[in-house]
């Protein structure tokens, strides 16, 4: 049995890990990617241009915000930063996430 | 919306870009590998570019946009693919917009026009409102006084008033020029500087100031060749001298369309009594509705402790050119509707053109929008779709209609100054944004007519059955029962428009060249009028009569002068003219009750003349006696009938001794009785054949029209009489010089206009009308190449075939010209109140041959073309 947690479920959490890593510092696209990547240890393999319509939704809701500016080595790159609407519903989200995780973990034992 | 698109675009590529160079980097950095594989790996691990950008773009939120753009490029093509029926739909379109615009920009021309001065709709007039008669009444200049010392939120309150004035230079050359008498500070109100010397000053209108004058650019080049010295030089206006002080700019006719400008004032020959136009500008920060509060609590003040003179007079502002010309006039608001009236009618009449065509395109396309429909676009996208096709179209008519619309209006205000001689300075061809936008909202209803109801009509319930059947071959959209009248009163208008044109036509053309009974071209005729000359203190009457003695001794000499004219053979006078239009009298004859149908028999034109009038133009009294001198001792008792008098109004018997008078009318008192003393041949009155002429002197006709016998060439005579009368009497005008012959038709002038209008927006409606006649009658019958071929291939002749196609059509055709027929019998007998004559009825009966010829011509050529496919192939055709 695969480790891979079926598609929507991760369509569902790559908001919440988007927010998580912004909830640090603010990056731009490829850095969120890697940072994902990392943070899930390649559990969540997907294709990296999936994040840019996320960002977007995300943007679009006002959680974050994005702005172009120099990266580290001297590029052009658009950086995306948590808005303290984005804390507020990563906090909510985080909350309601163990809750769930929880509550399910608690079925799996019982069955 | 379309760069912020391009923006979005070209952020979105900087940034996908950006990804990938880094990803491609930190694979080459940490698994070692060549360039080219380690972008080949960043893409994969990307995922599809394309599909992520998709899915960016839709999340942008412009999806419709682009669904939009999508619409417009189909459109496009489509519009390309079908020429014929663009051209015809967008030259309908386009034509219907003009008219529309047109209409629209002529009325706001005359309702809330743009002033052309700084801050012009800051201008505005001021006048009464009289309460129990309900009509407008003039101020004057005691009221112009008290509003100037008392208003805070209109300045400079002005007044003008208007005559005409011979203006006479130095060197002897004579014009007559409409002069501006006026408050100095209305040049204030305008804010336009002179262009030489000064404009008017407040001490010009004192009493005792000598009289100066301001001219116009106009009189300037014209009558002191553009003189740079002119300021300080004397004119003569009449018999006044007055010392030029200032010329104004090229363009400047304000108040209305003056070239001279006098101070406002007794020594101008003003009455402080007599009514003026009255303006002014309003205030800093005032705005109309506080101005009117102001205006209203004077009046109201006024109206109570003056109740003589201004108890039911409500001062009242009004838009600055409604002092002119006022659209609620009742004259004015009746043209107005009924030509609105027509341009709606005829922009229906070409919608219902257009929608036809329309339908029988979105028909032809019914397997496509089937098969959309059936792949899950919803109805609403395809209407919308429909729609903007139409938009498309109506957007390029839009740009052709404002250009036809601009050109209509300069050629109908061309004409009015043409025709009046004068035009007010406001009049202006160009489109007010207004009226642009007005355009546009006709291009989106012409559109919605045009695209949503043929689209709701051929997407509606149904379409999918429609579908089953055509793809199994049968039938496909159907002209049903509505189609078949629209296209019946498609014919009937089509048939009844240019009859109606056309007749109106026929009945200036009559007018015109109305045969007077004589050689009217033998003879030259002027309007004379005298400067209305103020007499110090003296009341108005008395000014009257004075006027009437003057005018008796000034044509005394005016006659000496010009008889001793080696050109002039004979000059004498008449209130109307030959063929123009006299007053309308209704009359009763002495011992003879007023029979039953007295009301058309007994009205006759009527004519004041000079005694040697009827021997001047060479018709003498055929019975009875000429006037004598006598005849004018007191009140005339006599009058001289013309011969369709004798024969209409007394059935021919003998008219000499009779007694006839004015009847009374409403509230007023029948005229005296007059005798008839003689009978004169027609001599082309209207609007009633049957007339009688009454004697009169140059003291006690109401109007001069001079007539002259001219030897020779009358156009070398009419340059010379303005200056031979100004020598008689600097204050004597002669109004519209012009051959005898010309007079008459002179009058027809508008309706010669009208009738060109007509006959050309008639044309254009015809040619458009015949084009989706054909058109939709050519596409149902083609519609129909099936059942010809199975029809065919059954064995069944071809002649039978033919008749079974052209039944229908031609049923139509047979409905809409009966129809057309009926309305133009009304057009006849209601609008002209005329019969038809034998080749007016020709004409329409050649027209009504030619609409079934067209009809004909629709079902044929596809028909035929329908015959010549082989049966087998037939039965494969879509539909």
């Amino acid at each position: 049995v695969s480790s891979r947690p079926p598609v929507d479920a991760l369509r569902g959490s790559l908001d919440l890990l988007i927010l998580k890593t912004l909830s640090l510092e603010a990056m731009h696209g490829w850095g969120i990617s890697q940072r994902v990547q990392q943070m899930s240890s390649g559990e969540f393999a997907m294709n990296q241009g999936s994040l840019y319509p996320a960002l977007q939704r995300l943007e679009k809701s006002g959680l974050i915000t994005s702005a172009w500016d120099i990266s580290d080595n001297n590029r052009q790159a658009r950086y995306y930063r948590i808005s303290a609407a984005g804390r507020r519903a990563l906090e909510k989200e985080v909350a309601s996430w163990r809750k769930f995780a929880a509550t399910l973990d608690a079925v799996l034992r019982t069955t | 919306l379309l760069l912020a698109n391009d923006a979005a675009e070209s952020r979105m590529d900087q940034e996908f870009r950006l990804h990938i160079e880094l990803e491609t980097e930190k694979l080459m950095r940490e698994h070692n590998l060549a360039p080219a594989e380690a972008r080949r790996r960043a893409l994969a691990a990307f995922g599809g570019v394309e599909n992520h950008k998709q899915a960016l773009r839709e999340g942008r939120g412009f999806g419709w946009l682009r669904g939009l753009s999508l619409d417009v490029k189909l459109a496009v093509r489509l519009l390309a693919r079908y020429p014929v029926l663009t051209l015809v739909g967008g030259v309908a379109m386009a034509f219907g917009i003009a008219a529309g615009v047109g209409a629209f920009a002529f009325r706001m021309l005359l309702v809330d026009p743009v002033i052309p001065l700084d801050e012009g709709s800051r201008i505005v007039g001021v006048r009464y409102w009289h309460a129990s008669r309900n009509e407008p009444v003039q101020p004057t200049a005691y009221d112009i006084d008290m509003w100037r010392d008392e208003l805070a939120r209109i300045e400079d309150v002005s007044g003008f008033t208007s005559f005409f004035r011979n203006v006479i230079t130095p060197d002897g050359r004579s014009e007559i020029e409409s002069v501006a008498a006026m408050s100095p500070s209305a040049f204030r109100v305008a804010r336009v500087s002179p262009l030489l010397g000064r404009t008017l000053l407040d001490a010009d209108a004192l009493p005792d100031a000598p009289l100066v004058v301001v001219i116009g650019h106009d009189i300037w080049k014209r009558l002191f060749s553009a003189d740079a010295g002119v300021v300080g030089r004397t004119v003569r206006l009449g018999r006044e001298q007055a010392t030029v002080v200032g010329v104004m700019p090229e363009g400047f006719t304000f108040p209305a369309a003056h070239n001279l400008w006098v101070p406002l004032s007794d020594r101008a020959g003003v009455e402080k009594g007599s009514g003026l136009w009255v303006f002014g500008r309003l205030a800093r920060n005032a705005s109309r509705a506080a101005a009117q509060a102001e205006l209203s609590a004077i009046g109201a003040r006024l109206a109570a402790s003056s109740r003589d003179t201004h108890e039911h007079l409500r001062p009242q502002l009004v838009p600055y050119t409604w002092l002119l010309f006022d659209p609620l006039d009742p004259d004015i608001w009746y043209g107005l509707t009924i030509g609105n009236i027509f341009f709606v009618m005829l922009l229906l009449l070409v919608s219902a053109n257009v929608a036809l065509l329309m339908l029988a395109r979105a028909a032809s396309r019914e397997s496509e929008l089937a098969v959309r429909s059936a792949l899950g676009a919803g109805r609403a996208r395809l209407v919308a779709q429909l729609f903007v096709e139409a938009l498309v179209l109506a957007g390029l008519a839009v740009g052709v209609g404002l250009a036809g619309a601009r050109f209509a209006l300069a050629s109908l205000l061309a004409n009015v100054e043409t025709n009046r001689g004068w035009l007010p300075f406001w009049a202006s061809d160009s489109l007010t944004t207004t009226t642009v936008i007005y355009a546009g909202g006709l291009a989106l209803l012409t559109a919605a007519i045009v695209g949503i109801v043929p689209a709701l009509k051929v997407t509606g319930r149904g379409l999918h059955d429609r579908l089953r059947q055509s793809t199994a071959g049968g039938g496909g959209y159907r002209f049903g029962g509505v189609w078949t009248a629209v296209i019946a009163a498609q014919v009937a208008a089509t048939l009844m428009f240019p009859a109606a044109a056309f007749i109106f036509h026929d009945f200036v053309v009559a007018g015109q060249t109305r045969d007077v009974g004589f050689a009217a071209s033998r003879y030259v005729s002027a309007r004379l009028e005298l400067d209305r000359d103020r007499v110090p203190g003296a009341p108005l009457e008395a000014t009257d009569d004075a006027l009437r003695m003057r005018m008796g001794r000034t044509f005394a000499t005016l006659e000496a002068r010009f008889s001793a004219d080696a050109q002039v053979d004979g000059l004498t006078f008449a209130d109307r003219l030959p063929a123009t239009q006299h007053p309308r009298w209704r009359i009763e004859i002495e011992d003879e009750p007023s029979p039953a149908d007295a009301a058309s028999r007994l009205a006759v034109s009527s004519a004041s003349i000079a005694l040697n009038y009827f021997d001047v133009i060479g018709a003498p009294v055929r019975a009875g006696r000429a006037f004598s001198a006598a005849d004018l001792a007191s009140e005339p008792r006599v009058a001289i009938v013309n011969e369709s008098f004798v024969g209409t109004v007394l059935g021919g018997r003998n008219p000499l001794g009779r007694r006839v008078r004015r009847a009374a009318r409403a509230q007023d008192t029948p005229g005296p009785w007059l005798e008839i003393v003689g009978v004169v041949k027609d001599l082309g009155m209207s609007p009633e054949a049957a007339g009688l002429y009454r004697p009169a002197s140059p003291e006690t006709a109401s109007v001069i029209q001079l007539v002259l016998g001219v030897k020779g060439d009358p156009q070398s005579l009419t340059s010379r009489l303005r200056a031979m009368a100004s020598e008689v009497e600097p204050a004597l005008q002669l109004h519209d010089i012009m051959p005898l012959d010309q007079a008459g038709a002179s009058g027809w002038n508008d309706s010669q206009y009208i009738a060109r209008l007509m006959t050309v927006l008639s044309a254009i409606a015809l040619l458009l009308s015949l084009t989706a006649i054909y058109s939709v009658t050519a596409f149902t019958i083609s519609r129909r190449t099936r059942e010809i071929g199975i029809r065919v291939a059954l064995g069944a002749d071809r002649r039978r075939v033919i008749a079974v196609i052209l039944r229908r059509p031609l049923m139509q055709v047979g409905f809409g010209l009966a129809a057309g027929a009926v309305m133009v019998t009304l057009t006849f007998t209601g609008l002209y109140e005329t019969t038809p004559t034998l080749s007016e009825l020709f004409l329409i009966a050649v027209y009504a041959v030619i609409m079934v010829a067209v009809c004909l011509l629709a079902c044929v050529v596809p028909a035929r073309r329908a015959l010549r496919v082989e049966p087998a192939r037939a039965l494969t055709v879509d539909g």
